[in-house]
């Protein structure tokens, strides 16, 4: 089962040639496993949806290869590809019924008219636009046209289905429920899904594995629990969700994990995989504000002590900044209904108590 | 705000707006009236009647005058398919063909003839038709007309175009059309709007074309402008303004429909 749906290896993609070629993605090597949730996530500029249209045949590669099931598709333009796309803006055709658009596919194909016909009912009635069949899409609204998209993307059962930011165009409710949507279609279907997005907290609902994208270069593949607790780098883990990243000096380095000098006292941390590191050099390290507990009131003996400098009420949750006396500034988040939280004021003197099992030393 | 810049309310707005409606309307409404005046003076009212009409369509010079129609409404016809066929092709690579050498001079090339007076065109045209030995009278006119239509077909087709995204042919492509499926499925429907205001924009002008027509159609064969030319050079007889009523209203109707054909779909792309 665990079949290798797509394979990228060392893609470079340049745009111009000489000495104005800009490079849009950088030796990108990872595997997408056949019935996977994968996700390409990064900023606006990333190369995320320049690698997307490489997989579907509108850019072509500089060098490296692209497999689909095995197979070298990087010379086959997009009609002959097995993959389909759901465009950012939907791209449905205007001058088609709705019914029309989710036909084209199989049109184009050849099939024979009755299996278009029926094939393309039961893709609307998937995505519950049954009786929108006969109306235009300039009839219709964002999100019954992006479900619309889906259907015709998924119509000529493809092998693998590409999403372009395709939820980036809806408002909030509507985003929510199409994640949930999405998820469920995917899994009835059981075919991979590439999904590109910008969007972090969408990136972690939906995926199985997560590829953070920075720079045209890959910062991590992963799955959302690993991405989050496990941040390789500076960069994934400011990315992803919301951090404290300090600078610290490495003490001792252990196989269980390192030790480390931060603001006067020493913490201990996890180190990842195949991360070198050396005693006595300076490193940046992630510290959850989830993570760090606050006890009002500055204990004695060797406990972090901070002053709290602002408070924001978040509903269920507190953030509070604080300054340590070395004037590194750290935000913590704890529940409003913590002992004392609630009363805490600028200027208040707290005890700062960090989780060691989940910081972690980032390589750069 | 909208209110202090209405233009209704600039100074003289009124005065210049009529003097400009006359001008430009006067005459043309002067020529439809005494088109139905039962009188063979072209100045004096004699009354009501619609027996220039008849003399365009029965009379003496019927034959003439029926006969530069055909020559008139074939030739415009077929320079008009000719030159949207051509102009769609041109819009295409122009628009689509992405960045390549010396597009900024073929955008000069094929707009050129908008702007080289005509009468050049006319002569060089007519030059080059001697030289070749080409002077079939008919053809001769057809290939003059197909050539300068080109460029009025090709402005609201490149138009057209330049607003419709590339992501249609994309999604096309990518749900396994082939690039003419794509373009004849998807793209040029969607063009549709705009190859047909090309189209009658290029037959109309073709229709009217007087000068370049004068020059290379050669002896024994005339258009509509060069029979009523003819005509008029004899004195205007009152059966000149019927035939321009009619080929007035002709070209009302043509720019109406090319109106709409403009607006078509643009309201949901």
């Amino acid at each position: 089962m665990n079949q290798t749906a797509i394979d990228i290896a060392g893609v470079t993609k340049f745009y111009g040639s000489g000495p104005d070629a800009v490079r849009a993605l950088h030796d990108i090597h990872f595997q997408i496993q056949h019935n996977e949730f994968f996700t390409l996530l990064g900023p606006s500029g990333c190369g995320k949806t320049t690698l997307l249209r490489i997989i579907g045949g509108f850019e072509d590669i500089s060098e490296g290869t692209l497999r689909l099931f095995g197979e070298d598709i990087q010379n086959l333009p997009p009609n002959r590809r097995p993959v389909n796309t759901v465009f950012q803006h939907y791209a449905l055709f205007p001058h088609m019924s709705i019914r029309d658009n989710v036909g084209f596919g199989l049109k184009m194909q050849g099939r024979p008219p009755e299996e278009i016909r029926r094939r393309s009912d039961q893709m609307l009635e998937l995505v519950r636009l049954s009786e929108y069949a006969g109306r235009r899409p300039s009839q219709l609204s964002g999100g019954q046209k992006q479900r619309v998209a889906l259907a015709r993307a998924l119509a000529p059962e493809p092998k693998v289905l590409l999403l372009d930011e395709p939820l980036s165009a809806l408002d909030l409710k509507l985003r929510q429920s199409m994640r949930h949507e999405l998820k469920q279609i995917r899994e009835e279907l059981g075919i991979t899904f590439i999904f590109v997005t910008h969007d972090q907290e969408e990136a972690l609902i939906m995926s199985d594995r997560i590829a953070v994208m920075s720079h045209g270069a890959l910062q991590q593949v992963g799955t959302p629990e690993e991405i989050y607790n496990h941040p390789l780098n500076r960069f994934v883990a400011d990315f992803i969700g919301e951090t404290n990243l300090v600078e610290v000096q490495v003490r001792e380095i252990s196989d269980s994990g390192a030790t480390v000098a931060f603001a006067g006292h020493t913490l201990a941390c996890s180190v990842n995989e195949n991360q070198a590191h050396e005693p006595g050099e300076i490193a940046h390290m992630s510290i959850r504000p989830e993570h760090i507990g606050i006890t009002p009131g500055e204990e004695k003996g060797d406990a972090l002590r901070a002053t709290v400098l602002r408070k924001i009420f978040l509903g269920t949750d507190i953030h509070v900044a604080c300054s340590l006396p070395t004037g590194e500034e750290l935000v913590a988040r704890v529940q409003s209904t913590a002992a004392g939280v609630a009363a805490l004021s600028p200027g208040d003197g707290v005890t700062l108590d960090i989780d060691p099992h989940r910081i972690v030393l980032l390589g750069d | 705000m909208a209110r202090k810049t209405d233009i209704r309310h600039y100074q003289g707005f009124l005065p210049m707006t009529v003097l400009c409606m006359v001008l430009l309307y006067g005459p043309l409404i002067i020529v439809m009236v005494y088109s139905f005046n039962d009188s063979l003076s072209i100045t004096r009212w004699g009354g009501f009647s619609l027996r220039w009409y008849y003399d365009v369509f029965f009379g003496l010079e019927a034959p003439k005058f029926q006969k530069a129609a055909f020559n008139s409404f074939s030739i415009a016809t077929m320079a008009a398919i000719t030159s949207t066929t051509i102009a769609v092709a041109a819009a295409v690579g122009m628009i689509r063909g992405g960045q390549f050498r010396a597009k900024t001079a073929s955008f000069a090339l094929i707009s050129l003839p908008l702007m080289v007076p005509e009468i050049v065109t006319a002569v060089a045209t007519l030059i080059f038709f001697t030289t070749i030995g080409f002077t079939a009278g008919y053809a001769t006119i057809l290939v003059a007309h197909i050539v300068f239509c080109i460029p009025f077909a090709y402005l609201p087709i490149a138009a057209r175009l330049e607003g419709i995204e590339n992501i249609y042919e994309e999604a096309a492509m990518d749900l396994y059309a082939s690039r003419a499926q794509a373009f004849f499925q998807v793209l040029m429907p969607l063009m549709l709007p705009g190859i047909i205001s090309g189209f009658l924009l290029a037959f109309v002008i073709s229709l009217d074309d007087f000068i370049i027509t004068n020059f290379v159609k050669g002896a024994g064969i005339e258009t509509l402008p060069t029979a009523i030319f003819g005509a008029v050079k004899q004195g205007i007889k009152p059966n000149i303004m019927a035939i321009s009523t009619l080929l007035l209203l002709l070209s009302f109707v043509f720019v109406t429909l090319s109106w709409f054909a403009g607006r078509m779909g643009s309201k949901n792309p």
